[in-house]
């Protein structure tokens, strides 16, 4: 396994749990009232610590894995991922704006829907900006 | 008898070579060990770039090492029918 796949496996099960003890308490409750600005915070920094560590251990197993430059398909592999990866964010925010609409949360709403706007943009001219290069 | 339309013959030529182990080709590539044997198996197609690399660590010509038959290759056949 290469130190690129290990390091996916790190970001997975460490995304998971954050996922899962961030969820609970909001299915518990059945509100999203109940985690606030702290308790991100909290998480984001837990996550942070708990990837850095994971990594170093790693490192420290492994170091010939670590040095390892990733290639074209790692490369290949990591896009994939991110299409995928959009694709769920991009539900996420149909849905956010959707919420916010229903309960007139008219700022949230204007953020997403904006924002999607805005993604479509940039990938557009990303993409404009590759065919004029290639061609 | 092939499967894929793009064989190679990596892993036979590998061992020709003074039986070169995985992990040197993919130093003397520029890619990972984990690369060399998804190509060596068919499960992932190079670039040409590091087709064309692998060829010559290997010191042999191109065809030598990859190999294509487009009877097996669909898009080849689709091309072939609509034009």
């Amino acid at each position: 396994m290469s130190f690129k796949e290990i390091s996916t496996w790190i970001m997975v099960v460490l995304f998971s749990g954050l996922f899962f003890l961030y969820a609970l308490p909001v299915i518990e409750t059945r509100s999203f009232e109940s985690a606030g600005g702290e308790q991100i915070f909290g998480f984001i920094l837990a996550f942070v610590v708990l990837v850095t560590i994971a990594h170093v251990v790693v490192a420290i197993i492994a170091p010939k894995k670590a040095n390892e430059a990733e290639d074209e398909r790692d490369r290949r592999i990591e896009l994939y991922g991110e299409r995928a990866g959009s694709f769920a964010l991009g539900a996420v925010c149909l849905f956010g704006l959707a919420v916010a609409l229903i309960t007139e949360h008219r700022l949230f709403a204007n953020i997403f829907f904006l924002g999607l706007v805005w993604s479509e943009i940039v990938k557009g001219l990303w993409q404009v900006a590759l065919y004029r290069r290639e061609s | 008898m092939a499967t894929k339309a793009i064989a190679n013959r990596i892993r036979e030529l590998r061992f020709a070579a003074g039986e070169m182990t995985q992990s040197h080709l993919a130093l003397r590539v520029g890619v990972t060990r984990q690369t060399i044997i998804s190509i060596e198996k068919g499960k992932y197609s190079p670039s040409l770039e590091v087709a064309l690399r692998i060829a010559a660590v290997l010191d042999e010509p191109f065809d030598t090492v990859f190999q294509y038959d487009p009877a097996l290759d669909k898009e080849f056949q689709k091309g072939a029918k609509e034009s």
